[in-house]
C-alpha cells in the first residue's frame, strides 16, 4: 500500500499529463491508459506462460514451434503495434490546429535560451506568462530565436517543437479559468530546466486588458 | 554472380530500398512544410501530398525488379540451410515495411 501510494504520488502535481484539463490532454492521457492496460494484459499473459513452463513443463511441449515464432513472435506484436500506432496517429490528427478554424484566438510563443515569451501576433512579448481566454480554442504559434526548444503544457496538450526560422502551431483549450504550468520539453542547454512558464486562462470578459488580438474570422 | 555471391546483395537490397524511402519521405515531409507545399494545390492534391506519394511509389516500384531478380535467382540449392530462404523473407518484410511507412504521408495532415 505504501509503495503504491509512493508510486501514484508521481502522477499528480501541476505538470501531470495524467491530470488533464482540456480535450487534447485528455485524449493523450487516454492513450497512456490504453497502453498501460494493454501492457498489463500482455505482461500477465507472459508471466502465466512463464509460470506454466516452471510448474508443469510438459503442458506446453505439444505446442508447435510455428505458434511461438510466427504466431506470438511475429503476428502478435505486429497486430498490437499496428493497432497502437493507428490509434496514436488518429489522436494526433485531432490535436493539430486547423488553419481554417473559426472563433479562435491566435498568440505567439517565442523561446530562447532560457526563457519563453508570449504575446499577440504583432504585439510586444511578455516573459514567462501566456494569458488566454478560458473556454475558447487558442492557436499558439511556436518558434525559437536560437536553438530548438519545445512548448509543453502537460495538462492542456502535447508538446510542440520551437524551431528557429520556422513556426509550428499547436491548438490548446483551457476549459476553465486557472493557471496551468508549462515547461521546455526539448533539452536546449544548461538553463533548460530553468525556463518554466505559466498559461493563465482568464474569463474572456477580462481579456482586452491583456492585449490579445482576435484572429480574423 | 552465382547464388552464393549474390546472397549479400539480395539479403540487403530490400531494406536498402526501405531505408531510402524512410529518409526521403522524412526529408520531403519536413522540406515541404518549410516551403509551404501543403498550401499549393495541384488538382485535388496538395503539392506536399503529391511529392510524398511520388517518393513512396518510386520506392514501391523498385521492389518489382528486385522481386523479378529474386525469382530468376531461385534458391541456392542447399535446402538444409536456414538461410536459404532468407532473401525472400527479408525482401517481403522490407516491402511490407515500405508500404507501412508511406501510409501516414498519404492520409494524415502534413504540417502542424
Ligand atoms: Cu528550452
Amino acid at each position: 500500500m505504501a509503495g503504491a501510494g509512493l508510486l501514484l504520488a508521481g502522477c499528480g502535481g501541476p505538470l501531470s499529463t495524467l491530470d488533464p484539463a482540456g480535450p487534447s490532454a485528455a485524449s493523450i492521457a487516454r492513450i497512456w491508459w490504453v497502453m498501460l492496460a494493454g501492457a498489463a494484459v500482455i505482461l500477465a499473459f507472459v508471466l502465466v506462460l512463464l509460470a506454466v513452463v516452471f510448474l508443469s513443463p510438459d503442458r506446453l511441449r505439444g505446442v508447435p514451434g510455428r505458434v511461438w515464432i510466427v504466431g506470438l513472435g511475429l503476428a502478435f506484436p505486429l497486430v498490437t503495434l499496428t493497432a497502437l500506432v493507428t490509434y496514436a496517429l488518429l489522436t494526433g490528427e485531432r490535436l493539430i490546429a486547423d488553419p481554417a478554424e473559426r472563433d479562435v484566438v491566435t498568440v505567439r510563443a517565442v523561446a530562447r535560451q532560457w526563457e519563453w515569451r508570449f504575446g499577440p501576433p504583432d504585439g510586444p512579448l511578455t516573459a514567462g506568462r501566456l494569458v488566454i481566454p478560458a473556454g475558447r480554442p487558442v492557436h499558439v504559434a511556436v518558434t525559437s530565436e536560437d536553438v530548438i526548444h519545445s512548448f509543453w503544457v502537460p495538462r492542456l496538450a502535447g508538446k510542440m517543437d520551437a524551431i528557429p526560422g520556422h513556426v509550428n502551431v499547436i491548438r490548446i483549450v483551457a476549459p476553465a479559468p486557472g493557471v496551468y504550468h508549462g515547461a521546455c520539453a526539448e533539452f536546449c542547454g544548461l538553463g533548460h530546466a530553468a525556463m518554466p512558464f505559466v498559461v493563465e486562462a482568464v474569463d474572456p470578459a477580462g481579456l482586452n486588458a491583456a492585449g490579445l488580438t482576435e484572429a480574423r474570422p | 554472380m552465382n547464388a552464393q555471391t549474390s546472397f549479400p546483395v539480395f539479403v540487403t537490397a530490400g531494406f536498402l530500398i526501405w531505408s531510402s524511402a524512410f529518409v526521403m519521405l522524412y526529408a520531403a515531409a519536413s522540406a515541404g512544410c518549410a516551403f509551404g507545399w501543403q498550401m499549393e494545390m495541384v488538382g485535388p492534391l496538395s503539392l506536399q501530398r503529391l511529392v510524398l506519394l511520388g517518393v513512396w511509389s518510386v520506392h514501391l516500384a523498385a521492389f518489382v525488379p528486385l522481386g523479378l531478380a529474386l525469382r530468376r535467382r531461385g534458391s541456392p540449392g542447399d535446402r538444409r540451410s536456414v538461410f536459404a530462404d532468407a532473401p525472400f523473407w527479408i525482401t517481403g518484410a522490407a516491402f511490407a515495411a515500405t508500404v507501412f511507412i508511406g501510409v501516414p504521408g498519404a492520409v494524415l495532415t502534413a504540417c502542424a
